[in-house]
């Protein structure tokens, strides 16, 4: 096992991406817990389909991807998060009309440029070479921007998670924590749908936080497991997708189902022990 | 209210991207179709799917023929899919020109589905000797392909007849013949044309068996998808790619790219290369590893907006080739 | 100076007055239900009263030092929250929120407080379950216990005792009478269950997209629109 893990890191882009992958994940089920217990676990699907539609704009254009996604993406999260139940079109609708919406706007604008070749693929199912030294960069200051947030404003992202009314009615300002958060998960999105694609990038978001409640019974232990099987899982998929040569995106969400379906088991058996 | 018009000028904003994106590429096209079509009915009209076709008829015919290319500059040739009027132009032609390897594979329809009376069709890989696409250490085999272990069911032919210039001459002699056919008025010219292109065709052979016979090593790696079968066998090269043929697979496996990396450091590979019209990401991962140079090894499927506005034409893409091979093997 | 006074306010909806003619104070230690048909503008005028809309005419004013922070509110529940993975600990510690000021943790003070509610409510003991493992009426004393430390004069709350069974219900009624009593705390509920909120208040305001009464209990259980209201007939 160490052999092989030495091996890895022997190769650049596999730095690359490990560091990349385990901080994105790591901020991915953070701000997951959060949006899964706010119902808005379909809003990673939503972004990242925002976001294929923003890198085929940008890559049409031949601007720079990231400075065209991040913008777009970081907009459609403040829409998304900003709907409330009020609204004529309600969470889920919107993030459904945003989801196909976006991915028909980027297939048409690529299939009117240069029509559809490998890099729309990679786009859609991740590639671990797409790591450069500026996506290092930005996802160390993003998981900094996160983890002080989840530090040191814990307990108002508990408040506003649990009862939204209620932490307004106290006094606190939730429409701004609603926007740091978007914020952050767009940017998660789009660092990490480049690695995971666009279609798998939301499993990053919703699994960790599903599993961990499985077991958990204290909000604080749910994102301590969310955050260690988060990190865990990727770096198990990861090798396990170097060893046996299979892609590394659907490789680590393949990990995630496995070790949801034990904790899940564990639940299970747990309730009936308790019953008896 | 405010979310609205955020909304809109989203919606908007996205939408005018999207239509100046496309200007030019798809104008382009239509008017070229609609000058073809008025230009008259003398002139042969001949329809080419892929860029090293087209080239070779357009020079073979000079201005006394319509040619057409149905791919798009910078579009990728294996998922090619035609749209209604391309339909209409193949239907049109006097002389339809394809490759007849798997991503032709729409043509057999759409020529089933037509009237082709007055219509001839000139089929690339007849032309030629044909070679399987073979799977070679370290390569990533084909998605639904089982291990090179079992026996192929049917042996997939390699498409990419035209990366060798001797091929190429075949290619050439045979369409110019079929042209002189249909078009006898201008069989003069077309013949002069072939002499002088055939030439410089032959010239670019010697150059190549120059520079492979007086190299160092005979080895070269693809740090991507590999169409240089006929390449390679024609001129003794042997090989390393990271995906046999033009396969659909884009997703680099981690274990590929590392079996590259150690082949280069191995056996002391200066150069690494990428086809054309690829995101090299690859390519740039194995030289950042090994410290080898990247370069493009263009294998001519199709050729950029800039480079087709510019008049690049296969000679002039494989005289590039000639270059960077030198330095690859030496 | 009231606690709590409305003059003159009306709300509206994007342009559509949906409540109009509000008139009314709130003094300290009143017990004041809330009641109206559906529609009738009961939840938009609790919005109002916790700040969360702003009343298109007229002012709310607050007095004897409460500030808007100092409101303790029980909100309807969400399907979402019945599910959520907290501690009892987490979600009461939450209702100190509003005392955090800039402090990023809760301290010593906070927690004695929590247990303190918790006790008062009777359900010390659950201190570490999980919340989406209780009954309803537990997870109402939890939220109720949450109220509690955000406040020590004024609670708002918003349709307490729907989907509870009677024996939670009485249950309920009971816990949020003694705190009126012995706690001296203002109460303002709203309320579908008219003939429980009427008994267990002293004042009542009935709206019906307007203010049609307020005033003491038994004047309200008097008039014809009470009369009419409890039997149950339409007016």
């Amino acid at each position: 096992m160490l052999n092989t893990l030495a091996e890895m890191l022997s190769y650049p882009f596999l730095v690359r991406a490990l560091v990349v992958g385990v901080l994105v994940s790591l901020c991915a089920s953070l701000l997951g817990a959060s949006l899964v217990l706010k119902r808005y676990s379909m809003i990673g699907d939503g972004l990242s389909h925002v976001g294929f539609a923003a890198l085929a704009v940008a890559y049409a254009m031949n601007a720079a991807p990231l400075a065209v996604a991040i913008p777009v993406c970081v907009v459609c999260a403040f829409l998304l998060l900003q709907l409330k139940d009020s609204s004529k079109i309600k969470g889920d609708a919107a993030t459904a009309l945003l989801c196909s919406g976006a991915l028909a706007v980027g297939v048409m604008t690529i299939s009117l440029t240069t029509g559809m070749n490998t890099d729309v693929c990679n786009y859609m199912f991740g590639s671990i070479l797409a790591m450069s030294r500026g996506d290092v960069v930005l996802s160390v200051l993003l998981s900094a921007a996160v983890l002080i947030l989840y530090v040191l404003f814990y307990n108002r992202i508990f408040a506003v998670t649990f009862d939204e009314t209620f932490s307004s009615a106290t006094g606190t300002r939730t429409r701004l924590y609603n926007m740091v958060i978007a914020f952050l998960t767009a940017i998660t999105v789009v660092l990490g749908m480049r690695m995971m694609g666009t279609l798998l990038i939301s499993s990053l978001i919703v699994f960790p936080s599903l599993t961990a409640m499985r077991v958990c019974r204290k909000f604080k232990s749910t994102i301590f497991l969310s955050a260690i099987l988060s990190v865990a899982c990727f770096m198990l998929g990861l090798v396990v997708s170097y060893l046996g040569s299979v892609p590394t995106g659907a490789c680590i969400v393949v990990t995630d189902i496995a070790v949801f379906f034990v904790f899940f088991e564990m639940e299970r058996l747990k309730e009936r022990g308790g019953s008896r | 209210m405010i979310k609205r018009t955020i909304a809109c000028l989203l919606a908007g904003l996205l939408l005018a991207l999207t239509l100046t994106a496309c200007g030019s590429p798809a104008a382009s096209k239509s008017a070229a179709a609609s000058a073809s079509a008025e230009a008259g009915s003398e002139k042969l009209s001949v329809v080419c799917t892929n860029f090293p076709e087209y080239d070779f008829v357009r020079q073979i015919v000079g201005d006394k023929a319509d040619v057409t290319m149905l791919l798009k500059p910078g579009a990728e040739s294996h998922s090619y899919e035609p749209t209604p009027q391309d339909i209409i132009t193949i239907q049109n032609s006097g002389l339809f020109v394809y490759v007849g390897g798997d991503s032709d594979e729409w043509v057999a329809d759409v020529l089933q589905s037509m009237d082709q009376s007055k219509m001839t069709v000139f089929k690339l890989m007849d032309a030629v000797d044909l070679v399987e696409e073979e799977l070679v250490e370290g390569m990533q085999p084909e998605a639904g392909e089982s291990d090179s272990s079992a026996a192929a069911e049917t042996p997939e032919m390699d498409e990419h007849v035209w990366t060798s210039p001797v091929n190429a001459m075949k290619i050439v002699q045979k369409l110019s013949d079929t042209l002189c056919t249909l078009d006898a008025a201008n069989q003069d010219t077309y013949k002069a044309n072939t002499e002088a292109y055939l030439a410089q065709l032959k010239k670019l052979d010697g150059d190549f068996r120059q520079v492979i016979g007086s190299a160092k090593r005979k080895e070269i790696i693809v740090g991507d998808r590999f169409p240089f079968r006929y390449f390679c066998k024609e001129y003794g090269l042997t090989y390393y790619a990271a995906f046999p043929g033009c396969s659909t697979d884009t997703e680099a496996d981690a274990s590929t790219v590392a079996f590259l990396i150690k082949k280069v450091r191995e056996d002391q590979i200066p150069v690494v290369f990428h086809i054309e019209l690829s995101n090299e990401q690859m390519c740039n991962s194995i030289c950042e590893a090994t410290g080898a140079k990247s370069e493009l090894l263009n294998a001519v499927h199709n050729v950029s907006d800039s480079d087709f506005k510019a008049g690049a034409t296969y000679v002039s893409l494989m005289e590039h080739n000639v270059d960077v091979l030198k330095e690859a093997l030496n | 100076m009231s606690l709590l006074t409305c003059r003159d306010v009306s709300f509206s909806y994007e342009g559509t007055t949906v409540l109009t003619g509000l008139n009314f104070s709130v003094e300290a230690g009143d017990y004041l239900c809330v009641v109206g048909e559906n529609g009738a503008g009961k939840s938009t005028l609790l919005k109002g009263l916790l700040r969360l809309k702003k009343p298109s005419e007229g002012e709310i004013l607050t007095g004897e030092g409460l500030k808007s922070e100092e409101i303790g509110y029980l909100p309807q529940q969400t399907a979402a929250q019945k599910d959520f993975p907290a501690s009892v600990l987490e979600v009461v510690l939450s209702g100190r929120l509003n005392r955090l000021g800039c402090r990023p943790f809760y301290g010593a003070a906070d927690r004695a407080d929590v247990r303190e509610k918790l006790a008062l409510l009777g359900i010390e003991g659950l201190k570490d379950r999980c919340y989406r493992d209780l009954s309803g009426g537990q997870q109402q004393r939890v939220l109720l216990a949450r109220a509690l430390c955000a406040t020590k004069k004024l609670l708002l709350l918003d349709e307490p005792v729907t989907g509870l069974d009677p024996i939670m219900t009485a249950d309920l009624y009971r816990v949020i009478g003694m705190l009126h009593r012995e706690r001296g705390i203002t109460v303002i509920m709203v309320s579908h269950d008219v003939r429980g909120a009427v008994e267990q208040s002293d004042r009542v305001l009935h709206l019906g997209n307007r203010q049609l009464f307020y005033g003491p209990s038994e004047e309200y259980r008097e008039s014809r629109l009470g009369r009419c209201f409890l039997g149950g007939a339409a007016c």
